[in-house]
């Protein structure tokens, strides 16, 4: 997504890198709660993950099909889980409501989920797919509150006023931008 | 696509992802399930979700295909439909994917995915909260900076 829209020659201007600016300083307030650092283990898996998912995102970027793609690749997927799982099969615990949840993020939560994110790509712009994604922390941690019973605190309030504000700044100036640029090329011909 | 469409389009995709992270997080916390099932489980079922949805699509792109006077009809589906011939190379079980990059971000994801699934156990909520993609988007920030 960083080399798309780079390729792609988008750039932004003051007012969407000050966005910009604010919803990150917004979601680093969000996920960081302390200044405690978190266990070396975690960490380094974290880490690991990450890099995992960037190496992805980066072979994954500009395919034909990017939704097909990534049924072929949960397929793909599921062997090495079932490795994973005999592994772990000793611990393994299956719990009835435990299972129903599993089943939902899999074919909804995930799978519909590509699914829906990929038919909008194509009407996002690289910059604004980035951006948009900052506000999903925000979404779960209001889930969290809603749904998991999770006490609300200011920083919580502030750190979401500032994501989603930051997004907002970010997509609807890129947005105008269009527009007055169809109008430009409208008044032209 | 207008405006509107693809704003509720994302705002969908997002509430999904968000909705991954508190589903995981009510499963390894409230339930007694572990974390090596739970993502087998949850691979196993999105990956039959996917494979039923991509079948359902390319029905619909065939029929579309077959029978243009039935366009009309037809083409309000949820997602969009791209011609037969990308559609063809963009195949998830065709011979030059399975042997090429395709099953290597295959590996990616399951080690990406496991790892998380295997973090929610271990850190706090605020931590593991979709770490993976705001640290893209992060990267994107950081690229737009440097290029200044």
């Amino acid at each position: 997504m960083i080399f798309w829209g780079l390729h792609k020659g988008e750039r932004l201007d003051a007012i969407q890198i000050a966005g910009l600016v604010v919803a990150v300083t917004g979601l680093v307030i969000l996920v960081f709660p302390g200044l405690s650092a978190p266990p070396l283990i975690g960490s380094i898996l974290m880490l690991g993950s990450g890099v995992a998912w960037g190496v992805y995102s980066l072979r994954g970027k500009g395919v034909q099909n990017p939704a097909s793609v990534t049924a072929g690749n949960f397929v793909r997927a599921v062997p090495f889980s079932v490795v994973v799982w005999i592994f772990f099969l000793p611990w393994a615990h299956v719990d009835p409501a435990g299972v129903g949840y599993a089943i939902i993020s899999g074919a909804i939560a995930s799978g519909l989920g590509y699914v829906i994110w990929y038919s909008a790509l194509p009407g996002l712009k690289a910059a604004s797919a980035a951006t948009v994604q900052l506000s999903v922390p925000v979404l779960a941690a209001t889930g969290g509150i809603l749904l998991l019973g999770e006490s609300i605190t200011l920083r919580y309030v502030l750190a979401s006023v500032a994501v989603l504000g930051g997004i907002a700044l970010v997509v609807v100036t890129l947005h105008s931008q269009d527009q007055t640029a169809s109008r430009v090329e409208e008044s032209r011909s | 696509m207008t405006a509107s469409r693809i704003f509720i389009l994302t705002l969908l995709a997002m509430l999904a992802f968000a909705s991954n992270s508190l589903l995981c997080r009510a499963a390894l916390k409230q339930t007694g399930i572990d974390a090596a099932t739970f993502t087998f489980i949850r691979i196993f079922s999105g990956a039959l979700a996917l494979w039923l949805l991509m079948n359902v699509r390319r029905r619909i792109t065939i029929d579309r295909t077959a029978t243009p006077l039935a366009a009309g009809t037809k083409t309000r589906v949820g997602f969009p439909s791209p011609s037969s011939s990308s559609k063809r190379r963009g195949d998830p079980f065709s011979p030059s994917e399975t042997l090429g990059g395709g099953s290597l971000a295959g590996k990616s994801w399951a080690t990406g995915s496991l790892l998380s699934r295997f973090l929610r156990t271990r850190l706090p909520f605020h931590l593991h909260t979709s770490i993976s993609r705001p640290v893209l988007a992060l990267c994107f920030c950081l690229a737009q900076f440097r290029q200044r």
